[in-house]
């Protein structure tokens, strides 16, 4: 039984692979995607050149602290629950051998 | 041919890899290498299209990258730690032999 | 009398979602001090504080909404403008899941406080439910869609080690790792979707994508856009093809999670499609495709909860066919339809919890969940049992409760909407979850044939918060004008106050 149903399963996988390649194969060809047509004009205020090469990474964390200060804490806060997650699972529990 | 589409198509292929890994595998950590396939192909996504105008690239996109690389970071160290917690239950990490609850 | 304007830029940070960030991050601390110095109880009684205080705070935003302009209020940290920067965009909707959150949070934590008692790892148990809670509020107020996901990880995280938190049996942690697995992925969808989203307009701030999108040209990809964006919202609010790891998960995490995950986590995720597709997308682009997902929600978990042995499997599949109502309301695309849904999401938590709630009770009393087994366990605790029947009538849609009033609110909608089939698909969904809440009520107050189980009614502070739980639902089942009127202004906020919501942001 489970070893039928596990063969179901991996044919639905492959309908499915198959599927979505032929969905995103037609999409690239006929389709291009609308890359930054609903753009405003805010997009050209932000963008650094390209040209010294090792400067990019510089500016993109200045532009990361100066802009996106927000999500960075939040982002704080996501790596204590991390922790939190990992102690709460790992610690050994005084009713286990 | 627009000079978009070889990043589109390496974005579809790596995600249908990722979801192929996710459907596919039996490991508990192939699974977990399978959700950060496809974290990595939207983070992909993300950096191809910040070179959209030409000589310049979109720094916005950038940061959006380095924060998403440490949020699934921290998704997979919670995976790691249940499935070492499963693994002390059932001294397997097969996910077929996980089937004791009902779907 | 201090000016809303100057106001909002000395406030850096929205008051309850402050006030729980540092409560859990003051929580080890707390633990450890508890531990150390032998003080009992001093956990629990931060925990009340905490949860108490993010309660009030709520109640004063929504006093400093009141006075801004335009109603919608703009947070951002250190004065940071958007839509470059993330930010809070707060409006009258967002305050509505923020104060459902923090009620039922304040709720749960006072019921955990005497079923958790005998459980180790405390310290880690509050600080998780807190940091769920904050992550749960940052996602009703967040005004971007990149801080949306940062916060949408954090409650993400919470969620799935309170799953696995007893983690001496085998059950909630391999239910926490299947909750995981399909959680994560879904992530995966949403961040694929916010690329695509930038991609075509070159920014993830709510206000100008929904500025920028509105009534654009329909190109195919705007549609993988829409598919992807269903499956990263739909595994966590447990649409029926994504819903699998729902009826794992909620039964076997313990009962003061299960009332909060199936009261208000996955509704929040539900928030943020319904946020998300209003602000992207014209109704009539999305509305039959929501419409078939609620009907095959509905549908599917109605019929696979009539097998149900297990009572609280039984609970967590009445929460998907209630998903499926609530859907219903989002598919009308109307202001109408919209209030519903969030007049159900409001009723739902507090019934659902309620459920959940007793039912532990009873799982506490009794250590087993067959309903087989609980026969005639009614009779023995009768103040729990007569709250359990309160929630399962009022989820059925009994008049005089308050889920009859949502519910009467959604199918009327879709009749408006000029969806009657739909209205006909939710009656006799309807009818159908009668058939098994009837079978849970004949359960427990039947006669048992042999000897049954001896119980005693569970610890007062669990009764009380039961107790107090149907005195609201009863309450608001004959007098619901409070709810609605703020259901109302909750839902003018996202339908018919989009230009204010954009213009607050963009100049």
């Amino acid at each position: 039984m489970s070893k039928n149903l596990a063969r179901y399963g991996s044919f639905a996988a492959l309908v499915v692979i198959v599927f979505t390649l032929l969905i995103f194969s037609w999409l690239a060809i006929e389709v291009s995607f609308p890359a930054f047509e609903a753009t405003s004009g805010l997009l050209s205020t932000r963008l650094i050149p390209l040209e010294p090469f090792n400067g990019i990474a510089a500016r993109v964390s200045r532009f990361l602290w100066e802009h996106r200060a927000l999500d960075l804490t939040g982002q704080a806060f996501v790596i204590v629950a991390a922790i939190v997650c990992c102690l709460a699972l790992l610690k050994s529990e005084e009713a286990e051998d | 041919m627009d000079p978009f589409t070889p990043f589109i198509v390496s974005v579809a292929l790596l995600f249908i890899i990722g979801l192929g890994c996710l459907m596919v595998k039996r490991d508990m950590v192939r699974l977990l290498i399978g959700i950060e396939i496809l974290f990595n192909a939207a983070n992909l996504n993300f950096v191809a299209l910040s070179l959209q105008t030409k000589g310049f690239i979109d720094p916005f996109a950038h940061s959006i990258v380095m924060m998403a690389i440490v949020l699934d970071g921290t998704v997979i160290a919670v995976g790691l730690a249940m499935a070492l917690n499963v693994y002390k239950h059932y001294k397997t990490l097969d996910i077929r032999k996980l089937r004791r609850l009902k779907w | 009398m201090v000016d809303p304007g100057s106001l909002s830029q000395i406030i850096q940070f929205p008051l309850p979602l402050a006030v729980l960030l540092c409560g859990g991050l003051a929580l080890p601390i707390i633990g450890l001090l508890a531990e150390r110095a032998g003080v009992g109880r001093l956990r629990e009684a931060w925990m009340f504080i905490v949860t108490a205080a993010a309660l009030g705070s709520v109640y004063l935003l929504y006093q400093q909404l009141k006075a801004a302009p335009g109603r919608v209020l703009v947070v951002t940290l250190w004065g940071q403008r958007p839509p470059l920067g993330g930010c809070f965009e707060i409006d009258a909707l967002g305050i509505y899941m923020g104060g459902s959150i923090a009620f039922l949070g304040f709720l749960v934590a006072l019921y955990s406080f005497k079923y958790m008692e005998r459980e180790s790892r405390l310290t880690e148990f509050y600080t998780l439910v807190l940091l769920m809670m904050a992550g749960m509020t940052g996602i009703a107020l967040a005004g971007d869609f990149f801080t949306l996901f940062i916060f949408w990880e954090l409650m993400g995280l919470s969620s799935y080690v309170l799953v696995a938190f007893l983690k001496n049996r085998w059950g909630p942690v391999e239910a926490g790792f299947k909750y995981l697995v399909m959680s994560a992925t879904a992530g995966a969808f949403l961040l694929l979707s916010m690329s695509f989203l930038y991609g075509m307009t070159g920014t993830l701030n709510f206000a100008q994508l929904a500025a920028s999108l509105h009534g654009s040209v329909r190109t195919p990809w705007l549609f993988v856009l829409f598919s992807a964006l269903v499956v990263g919202f739909g595994v966590k609010s447990a649409i029926v093809p994504l819903h699998t790891w729902l009826p794992d998960a909620h039964p076997e995490a313990p009962s003061p999670i299960s009332a909060l995950l199936s009261g208000i986590v996955i509704e929040t995720g539900l928030y943020g499609l319904t946020r998300v597709l209003y602000l992207l997308f014209d109704p009539n682009f999305f509305q039959l495709s929501i419409a078939a997902l609620a009907v095959l929600t509905m549908t599917l978990a109605n019929i696979t909860a009539l097998l149900q042995q297990d009572i609280k499997r039984l609970l967590a599949y009445s929460s998907i066919a209630q998903i499926g109502y609530m859907l219903i309301g989002v598919s009308t695309g109307t202001a109408y339809g919209v209030m519903g849904v969030f007049l159900h999401v409001f009723n739902h938590s507090l019934m659902k919890g309620m459920a959940f709630l007793s039912a532990g009770s009873i799982v506490h009393e009794t250590g087993t969940r067959d309903l087989k087994r609980l026969r005639g366990v009614g009779r023995m605790m009768p103040y729990t049992t007569f709250t359990l029947f309160i929630a399962l009538l009022g989820l059925g849609g009994v008049p005089a409760t308050n889920g009859f009033i949502s519910k009467f609110i959604l199918f009327n909608s879709a009749i408006g909407a000029g969806m009657a089939w739909l209205a006909v698909a939710g009656v006799l969904n309807s009818a159908l979850s009668m058939a098994y809440y009837l079978r849970v009520m004949k359960a427990l107050i039947s006669t048992p044939e042999d000897e049954g189980l001896k119980v005693h009614e569970a610890p007062a502070l669990m009764v009380a918060v039961t107790v107090l739980m149907a005195a609201l639902v009863v309450v608001f089942g004959l007098y619901p004008a409070p709810v609605i009127s703020l259901a109302t202004r909750a839902s003018r906020a996202l339908v018919d106050g989009m230009s204010r919501y954009i213009g607050a942001v963009l100049p």
